[in-house]
């Protein structure tokens, strides 16, 4: 056997300012221009505070369509408006690829904005803060929901990651080891999350939820994006005492267990936010808006190789028991019933 | 995870892995027997390229194999590019010359996309629907300013300089434009135009709620003024439901600056303070009549009427398209026959459930769509309640609309034929028309000779079906 070999660190394969300098034009950007400016149309609450608290900072990690920014006070996340918001993301309007863009390339924070290596001005003074958009609902749109998506996921869901654990197919289809460690860990979710509305008797989850933590293919490993989907509706559904009792029991696995763009994603779910794509189709579901499930499912499905699948499959693990439960969900008022 | 598959099915690799390194993965790593001390030392950052192999020489060339793909995501997906363009600009680069965008994406989406387009100077035809109001607004306003149209949202229809775009059919170009409110109002116009032997120049949808006060008619305008402009458009016929009276009164004040003649066709209506170059048309048909000179014909083969046996009295339309129904509830109002509807016109009544009377369903509407495609696309949404029409002992007449042309169903004729197979009397009577032209994919006369098959009464206009359907009634 050849011993595996390790790569360190994502990033862009460009390197040096020169590069960077040639590599500006036909990338969209202004080669006359000295500095660009790009005007943010929204801003989510974590890159508010991220960069509320920070003078200066740097680009983390570079891809075509967004870039993650490191700073003192937290993270963020530069994105092209197609991606969408959530709580990490400051959208713009992307003139072309940001691969141009180096990693370690320094950032300053200014009034209203912040420049990337004194050439790219980002203005955040227009943009609207981005918080996550709440509907009224009941059990009964929600058993709605539900039904009205499984047909739609069953033949689509990817056969990696973990949505196959939501959408089994055929037992033929061997499972991989990620869904292995998976299965279980997610069946003991699901009687505490049972247990809890039922009885709403406080409680932390199994500790073998930490499992899920980094566990998985992908930037975001599965086990992660599950964690996010289940987080997001749980803060959706007003369960913020389970948030709570989740966070007690993930959060100080979070460090060593996963990858600090993982962690970012985590982090914001379990102060109840996730990705504008996820909350509009958590949405759909509650309120059992089946014409809007179809469409919604094609963002989701964009979401990374199988991400959005992911975290879909973790959203719906706790929709189906909120379902089943729905007496216990009236009791925290956020049902229209 | 692509990566991970392309190099575990090289030749000589056993196992192959791609993944962060966390405790979780490195775990999954070691139960697969693919984790080394080098792995063991990596972190939730790093990306472990993990790969068992027969000998040293199939490893390292997977290994290259595995960086190349890694740092050459961009030349990847520029070749696939090169044959299906992903993004709007990668599609500019392909085709530069391009000067309109059709924006086809969940409504979610779709004004940002259309932002995009009118901000890389192209013109835009949104299909979605779901698009806010607002952003319609403001989007119509940026079109309105760089000089440019935005055709929708929910634009179906349009036929620009002899080109269909989505649900349009094949018609001849001419000296007629068209703009339009409503798609199957501008394809039922289009096609009469086309079986009295004139042409299109172009034909614009502009969304349905283009001409209602809070649009204010923005692209209507914006599309008046370019036909007026265009020396290959001799005639504009204008298409839609009752706008608002200001945008009446604002496109009443560009026909008037115009040396060009008009049809206006507001679906039922008749007293329009238009100034004298336009012509007010009831109904589609009698637009399409206006705009090419062609007799119209409203006796509805009254001749050819079957008295209805008994207790069979009603009649039951079910559309697919929204004027198409429209047009249908005007011909019953002006013969002073009470009308319901889904869908209903100023003086018809509403429906909330068929029970009794004379009811006009408009099937593409969002009760009937929500979650399965438009009867357009899917005849089947129609099935249902034709056979509860066929079964039912008081209704005399069934009326059904055909659209066919690109983007359309493959064969709607084949579909409600077999439906109607199972009725082998003529009781309650089938009539119906076909919106189409030779030149379409399904063939006009093809459809009609299916439908003639069937049993089914197929009369040259969706109007005249109407007029053939009160004509059984009173017969």
């Amino acid at each position: 056997m050849v011993s595996p070999q390790v790569a360190t660190g994502v990033e862009s394969s460009r390197s040096t300012d020169s590069a960077f300098v040639r590599a500006r034009n036909g990338h969209g950007f202004s080669s006359v221009q000295a500095v660009q400016t790009l005007s943010a149309v929204s801003i989510g609450t974590q890159a508010v505070r991220a960069l509320g608290a920070s003078r200066r900072g740097r680009v983390a990690a570079v891809f075509n369509r967004s870039l993650y920014l490191e700073f003192d006070g937290g993270w963020c996340c530069l994105v092209g408006t197609e991606l969408g918001a959530g709580p990490v993301n400051i959208c713009v309007w992307l003139p072309g690829k940001l691969d141009i863009v180096t990693r370690n390339a320094p950032v300053d924070v200014v009034d209203q904005g912040f420049f990337i290596r004194n050439w790219l001005h980002v203005a955040t003074a227009s943009a609207r803060v981005w918080t996550a958009p709440i509907v009224e609902w009941s059990g009964e749109t929600l058993i709605r929901g539900l039904a009205a998506l499984d047909p739609l996921c069953v033949d689509h869901a990817p056969s990696t990651g973990l949505s196959r654990i939501v959408w089994p197919r055929s037992s033929a289809d061997p499972a991989s080891f990620e869904l292995c460690v998976a299965i279980p860990v997610v069946a003991s979710l699901v009687g505490w999350l049972q247990r809890m509305l039922e009885h709403n008797t406080p409680n932390l989850p199994p500790g073998s939820i930490t499992k899920l933590v980094g566990l998985g293919p992908g930037l975001t490993p599965s086990g992660d994006d599950f964690l996010v989907g289940m987080l997001a509706v749980l803060s959706l559904a007003g369960r913020f005492d389970l948030v709570a009792a989740v966070d007690q029991v993930i959060r100080p696995t979070l460090e060593e267990g996963t990858g600090p763009i993982s962690r970012l994603h985590l982090a914001a779910a379990l102060d109840g936010e996730s990705s504008e794509r996820l909350h509009l189709m958590v949405n759909a579901l509650l309120t059992g808006d089946h014409g809007l499930l179809a469409s919604r499912l094609v963002l989701i499905s964009q979401v990374g190789h199988s991400s959005g699948w992911d975290s879909l499959a973790g959203a719906v693990m706790v929709l189906r028991v909120l379902a089943r439960t729905n007496r216990s969900v009236m009791a925290v008022g956020r049902d229209a019933s | 995870m692509q990566v991970s598959r392309t190099v575990a099915a090289l030749p000589g690799v056993e196992d192959a892995a791609l993944m962060m390194g966390t405790p979780a993965n490195q775990e999954i790593l070691e139960n697969s027997d693919l984790l080394v001390p080098d792995g063991e030392s990596a972190g939730g950052g790093d990306l472990i390229v993990a790969i068992r192999a027969e000998d040293e020489t199939a490893a390292t060339a997977a290994m290259d194999q595995a960086v190349l793909l890694l740092d050459q995501p961009v030349a990847v997906r520029a070749a696939s590019a090169a044959v299906q363009p992903r993004t709007l600009r990668s599609a500019l680069r392909v085709e530069p010359n391009t000067n309109l965008a059709l924006i086809s994406v969940p409504g979610d989406f779709a004004a940002a996309e259309a932002r995009k387009a009118l901000r890389a100077g192209l013109h835009v035809m949104i299909f979605s629907d779901n698009v806010s109001l607002d952003d319609e607004i403001a989007l119509k306003l940026e079109a309105r300013q760089r000089e440019l149209l935005v055709m929708g949202p929910d634009c179906g229809t349009a036929i620009l300089g002899g080109t269909p775009l989505a649900f349009a059919n094949c018609v001849p170009m001419g000296d007629i434009g068209i703009i339009g409110a409503s798609g199957t109002g501008i394809q039922e116009v289009s096609c009469l135009i086309a079986q009295a032997g004139a042409g299109i120049s172009h034909a614009i949808g502009v969304g349905g709620r283009d001409m209602s006060d809070e649009v204010g008619g923005i692209s209507t305008l914006t599309s008046l003024e370019w036909l007026d402009a265009d020396p290959k458009t001799r005639h504009i016929v204008l298409l839609s439901k009752m706008p608002s009276a200001a945008v009446i009164e604002r496109i009443s004040a560009e026909l008037d600056r115009s040396r060009k003649s008009f049809t206006v066709c507001f679906l039922g209506a008749d007293d329009l303070p238009l100034p004298a170059n336009a012509v007010v048309a009831r109904t589609l048909r009698a637009a399409a009549a206006s705009a090419s000179g062609f007799h119209e014909d409203t006796s509805g083969g009254t001749g050819l009427a079957w008295p209805l046996a008994g207790k069979r009295k009603w009649v039951r339309g079910f559309f697919s398209g929204g004027s198409l129904a429209a047009e249908a509830q005007v011909i019953f109002l002006d013969q002073g026959v009470r009308v319901a509807s889904n869908a209903p016109i100023q003086g018809a009544h509403a429906l909330n459930e068929v029970t009794a009377g004379h009811t006009l369903l408009d099937l593409g509407d969002d009760q009937y769509t929500r979650g399965r495609p438009h009867p357009m696309i899917d005849p089947a949404v129609r099935d249902e309640p034709l056979r509860q029409a066929l079964g039912d002992p008081t209704v005399g007449a069934v009326l059904l609309d055909i659209v066919i042309g690109y983007g359309a169903s493959e064969d709607p004729a084949a579909h409600v034929a077999q439906v109607l197979g199972r009725y082998g009397n003529r009781d309650p009577v089938v009539i119906a028309s076909v919106t189409g032209t030779e030149e379409d994919p399904q063939v006009l006369s093809r459809q009609v000779s299916t439908l003639d098959s069937a049993g089914v009464w197929v009369r040259p206009s969706n109007a005249a079906a109407a007029e053939a359907a009160l004509a059984c009634i009173a017969a």
